[in-house]
């Protein structure tokens, strides 16, 4: 039987202490507040689409 | 230091160079898809065709496929692919797209939405689990299908296949036939909405409970308008945040069925931990904007992040794209993922078009 094809756990992430859906949240709240307080944008680091 | 220790610190500095790496090819891959989209947005293509129908989501998808092609042609697929955060990217797009989402927006739709999920996932699932049986598909590999087609795609997948300890190459399959389906839908569906003139609220309610992945759901959205966006990211959120339940409901049914077996309980807290956290910032973005704190209108740097955390979603759908599996698991497998899909495209038009033209219309 080939290696794979052995039941597993295979919802694993890659390893990290927090969970990739706080991980996002927390990245997403630090480019909210930099864009909030101007860090990011015209008086800043201008980002645009 | 012992061999192994340092054997350790090496293989996690090569995985964090992996990491740059991966993360730097999807810079550059993404800078080329924005470029490629402003070229031809004020183009008039062949057949009359507007450039401008052609959005970022689009080119996007294909630049990350060519970049697929030509990375695993060279052999460096490997080195990059742990860069390559596809759900994590789209997940902090989502979150800052909730920036600009008013609260009662977010009520009104999410109201519908909890019916149409509801509805949608009861009845894809059994139709599918049902198909996939008639087709004599293996019990782990429809569970993880059924709730991909009916849940949210690729995270569903994944989801299901800890509950029901699916096979690896099983959920490399379903996530291959996801991604293949969900590239040509989301295109597709927006030029179908389009022929059918359909409203943008029930048109991303349709793209929302119809299109598997949430990244090709937010890219349909796009195409579509603004607030098809808005409405088929609410939708397909209220879809995922079900999620948990799904897997709880599967783990049970597996456990009971596992004769002989010692039959552990699974806990109600699965619910929970399948719960995906971040559409919580999504809510708390949306709250924050509807009070005036924060502001991710058009031409804000949020929205310009949001766009550009999508665009990462978007290239990083067409890098993952594997369909070494097609060929193992034979046409079975593939011919009942179409005609669900077929299925759940039909059923989500009808239902879309009465909870959000009939039931519970947005007029926000």
């Amino acid at each position: 039987m080939p290696e794979n094809s052995q039941p597993q756990e295979t919802d694993k992430k890659p390893v990290s202490r927090i969970s990739e859906d706080w991980l996002a949240v927390i990245i997403a709240t630090l480019l909210i507040l930099l864009s909030t307080i101007g860090i990011l944008g015209e008086n800043g680091l201008n980002i645009h689409f | 230091m012992s061999q192994n220790k340092v054997n350790e610190k090496e293989s996690r500095l090569n995985r964090t160079a992996c990491v740059l790496l991966g993360l730097a090819v999807v810079l550059a891959l993404s800078i080329v898809a924005w470029w490629l989209a402003k070229q031809v947005y004020n183009l008039e293509l062949p057949f009359g065709i507007p450039g401008k129908v052609l959005e970022f989501p689009l080119w996007a998808a294909i630049v990350g496929l060519v970049g697929n092609a030509i990375f695993k042609s060279v052999g460096a697929y490997e080195a990059i692919q742990p860069g390559v955060r596809t759900e994590l990217f789209l997940k902090i797009g989502l979150i800052l797209l909730g920036a600009r989402i008013n609260l009662s927006l977010l009520v009104t739709a999410a109201g519908g939405a909890i019916i149409q999920g509801v509805i949608m996932i009861t009845c894809v699932f059994l139709f599918s689990w049902w198909l996939g049986g008639k087709f004599g598909l293996d019990d782990k590999l429809r569970a993880v299908m059924s709730t991909a087609l009916s849940v949210c795609g690729v995270s569903a997948a994944i989801a299901a296949a800890g509950a029901v300890l699916a096979k690896k190459e099983q959920v490399t399959y379903v996530t291959g036939l996801v991604i293949v389906v969900a590239l040509p839908l989301m295109v597709i569906a927006p030029l179908l909405a389009g022929a059918m003139d359909m409203a943008e609220p029930v048109a991303g309610a349709w793209f929302g409970g119809n299109i598997d992945t949430t990244a090709a759901v937010v890219g349909a959205g796009t195409i579509y308008g603004e607030k098809a966006q808005e409405v088929a990211s609410i939708v397909k959120n209220t879809q995922n945040a079900l999620m948990g339940l799904v897997a709880f409901l599967l783990t049970l049914y597996f456990v009971a069925r596992e004769k002989g077996a010692e039959g552990k309980r699974p806990s109600p807290r699965i619910i929970w931990d399948r719960f995906p956290k971040f559409v919580l910032g999504f809510i708390l973005a949306s709250i924050l904007f509807t009070i005036g704190w924060i502001d991710g209108g058009k031409g804000t740097p949020i929205a310009a992040l949001k766009n550009w955390a999508f665009t990462f979603a978007f290239v990083g759908m067409g890098l993952e794209l594997s369909v070494n599996e097609f060929k193992r698991m034979g046409w079975q497998p593939v011919v009942v993922f179409l005609l669900v899909t077929l299925f759940n495209t039909l059923l989500a038009l009808g239902v879309a078009w009465v909870i959000f033209t009939q039931l519970l219309p947005i007029t926000v």
